[in-house]
């Protein structure tokens, strides 16, 4: 089959025979060139398919690409709308392209992507490495275990219960990363505001930065972690005691919390820094 | 601007022409920014403002020439902020419930009328729905069959958010 | 009549906007005859109604069209920008000792200066640099379609070729792209933007400041990451 696309066509909701497509391991189900709603949702089965809304008859297009499934067009030109919730075997990856798109995605253990323009995304009980992209749109991921990169644009990103490493990035927009277990967490924005509640491992590293906007991160009691705090035009307070070590020009200050096994570094330009003990291990 | 010139810049923004469309954007930002900015608060106008005029410039085929063009980008606005503030999210929206009025109430306006600073001060407070159709109303003109089809409410609905606008104002302004 | 007051009330709205029947016009003008309460509230209802017409046309703080020109391939053009002279910064805040840090002086200077930076952004347009005088007066008309220029320049040597070929890149592409979208895309560069000027003047407050060096050079890098990001989603979509 290789270098042939197969293309079938499946009509969810009417009584076609082939509404669902197999799949097999080392497959990747890939979602492109259609705007609308989508819900992917992993199962057990070893198959994809798609059901409408309401009953309401879905045609997409799926082609087979050597190991890549790709439902919708597989040309720019023949993009199209559509809301349908996609089912896929759990132990696929999956890959979504989209332009005006609202997506869910749930119970999937091979991780995901999803380049988006407009439109909220929204990531719960997977496993593996999720990426995400958007220009504009809300970004919340939740209960996910593995490496979690979310790049968004003018809005806010919400992770909580993660056990991997985080990188987040907004330009105008909030980010909450709420009992988020890491070895590696780097949030950023520009015109935002930062909260993070989770613990510090040894070896480590926590970087919180932004440029317009509160930096809040909140860590168990015991914890132990060399921590840099800069600021221009912002106040720091601190529910530790820690005796301060001002840098040479006074905008960066430094302390060690327990044995200083990680490093936290909280940069703001303009807004407070707050660092709050956490009750016990958050 | 004149209306047979603006009927010209009109066919020929509809043609491509920037130049025509920015004279129309010149001529009807006042009325479109104060009515964004009214509705959903100086955080957020600019923005929408900018919003409406680049759909107007989207859509400028679709303007028949039957209305006035103030008319037909005046409704788009409507239109579009009533929606966008629907899909305003949750930082704007925050924003504007806890910022906004105040902002409103506080910030100088670009008038020199010390009533009217009241006025819109007492504006900016009324409860959305009740400054929506006051402002639909007695600012603009629109009708009741008008109001409730743009909002999706009812006329009835319509008529009691006005009088219980006017009832507030009057609380306010006396 | 068994209406109550409050009834009678509800029907003001409706009297001043010649809502009501002929039957419920009579009555109420029957009520107004005998009650002077009502007459008085008829009266400040007329008057919240005559002063809506106080409610004019404002004008937004800054010229909005470089925005929507930005997002309709319209060429932007510096005619009419304001030119601010920039206040000359001199000396450096000391930051006080202690648990709490606050350098109220310092923030007022920079506060300040961050208003006229955002201004003069403004003035040219979302995306756009500060231009300084010498720019604006000799600044030829702009020819292409969808411009992403800035003070590339300026960025660190290590970054200014690559802002640079990526502003052209999104230049190039972004015709394609939905204005909304590129409305987006030149709001979030001129928020970037904005955090390029305060970095660069609180650096100039501070010399010294080796974390404002890194400030600004984390804000370059940005809008390096940015464009990076906006060119991969127009080419996707483009």
């Amino acid at each position: 089959m290789s270098g042939l696309a197969l293309a079938l066509v499946l009509l969810s909701g009417l009584a076609q025979p082939d509404t669902a497509v197999a799949v097999g391991r080392g497959d990747q189900v890939v979602v492109q060139h259609i705007s609308g709603e989508i819900l992917v949702r992993g199962w057990e089965r070893a198959e994809l398919e798609v059901v409408g809304d309401d009953g309401e008859a879905v045609e997409v297009r799926v082609t087979r690409a050597g190991n890549r499934l790709v439902i919708g067009s597989d040309d720019r030109r023949g993009r199209r709308n559509a809301d349908f919730t996609l089912y896929v075997p759990r132990w696929a990856p999956v890959e979504i392209v989209g332009l005006e798109l609202d997506v869910r995605l749930e119970g999937l253990d091979a991780g995901a992507s999803v380049q988006n323009v407009e439109g909220d995304i929204s990531v719960r009980g997977t496993a593996g490495s999720l990426a995400v992209t958007t220009v504009d749109g809300e970004v919340t991921v939740e209960s996910v275990r593995g490496a979690v990169r979310v790049d968004a644009q003018a809005d806010d990103v919400v992770v909580r219960d993660v056990i991997g490493d985080v990188r987040v990035t907004s330009g105008t927009g909030d980010i909450d990363l709420i009992q988020i277990d890491g070895d590696h967490v780097f949030a950023e924005t520009i015109d935002g505001e930062l909260t993070f509640v989770g613990p510090l491992h040894a070896g480590g590293t926590y970087e919180f930065s932004t440029h317009s906007g509160d930096a809040d991160v909140t860590v168990p009691p015991e914890v132990s972690a060399e921590v840099s705090v800069s600021t221009f035009d912002g106040d720091f307070a601190s529910d530790f005691p820690v005796t301060l070590r001002r840098s040479s020009t006074g905008q960066r200050f430094s302390f060690t919390l327990g044995g200083g096994a990680a490093s936290l570094s909280i940069r703001v330009f303009d807004g407070e820094i707050r660092l709050r003990q956490g009750r016990g291990r958050p | 601007m004149p209306a047979h010139a603006e009927t010209t810049d009109v066919q020929r923004a509809a043609n491509g022409d920037h130049d025509a469309f920015e004279r129309l954007y010149r001529g009807h930002v006042g009325r479109i920014y104060a009515l964004a900015r009214r509705m959903t608060g100086e955080d957020v106008a600019e923005d929408l403002t900018q919003e409406v005029f680049i759909r107007a410039w989207q859509k400028l085929d679709t303007f028949k020439g039957t209305a006035r063009f103030g008319t037909w980008l005046h409704r788009l606005a409507v239109n579009h902020i009533l929606t966008r503030r629907q899909t305003m999210t949750r930082r704007e929206a925050r924003r504007v419930r806890s910022e906004g009025i105040l902002d409103r109430v506080t910030s100088p306006l670009r008038r020199d009328s010390g009533s009217a600073l009241d006025l819109e001060a007492a504006v900016a407070r009324l409860p959305s729905g009740a400054r929506d159709v006051f402002l639909l109303y007695d600012v603009e003109g629109y009708p009741h069959s008008e109001i409730a089809g743009l909002m999706s409410i009812s006329e009835g609905t319509s008529k009691s958010q006005l009088h219980r606008a006017r009832a507030l104002l009057r609380e306010q302004l006396r | 009549m068994s209406a109550t007051h409050e009834e009678w009330i509800l029907q003001l709205s409706g009297y001043i906007d010649g809502g009501l029947s002929g039957d419920d016009r009579s009555a109420l003008e029957a009520h107004l005859a005998e009650c002077g309460e009502c007459r008085q509230t008829l009266a400040d209802f007329r008057s919240v109604v005559a002063r809506a017409g106080e409610l004019g046309d404002m004008l937004p703080a800054r010229d909005l069209w470089p925005g929507i020109a930005g997002a309709i391939g319209a060429p932007v053009s510096t005619r009419g920008a304001k030119v601010i002279a920039l206040p000359t910064v001199s000396g450096a805040g000391q930051a006080p000792a202690g648990i709490f840090l606050s350098r109220p002086q310092l923030a007022a200077a920079a506060g300040i200066l961050m208003l006229i930076s955002a201004v003069a952004t403004w003035t040219v347009g979302p995306g756009l640099a500060a231009v300084d005088a010498t720019d604006v007066a000799t600044a030829p008309a702009q020819e292409s379609e969808t411009r992403f220029a800035s003070e590339a320049a300026e960025a660190p040597p290590s970054l200014a070729e690559e802002l640079r070929s990526l502003e052209s890149a999104l230049g190039d592409l972004g015709n394609g792209l939905d204005p909304n979208t590129l409305h987006i895309i030149h709001r979030n560069l001129s928020v970037i933007d904005r955090a390029i000027e305060d970095s660069r003047r609180a650096l100039a407050l501070d010399p010294g400041s080796d974390f404002l060096e890194e400030h600004l050079v984390r804000a370059w890098e940005r809008k390096r990451d940015y464009l990076q990001s906006a060119v991969r989603v127009v080419e996707w979509n483009g």
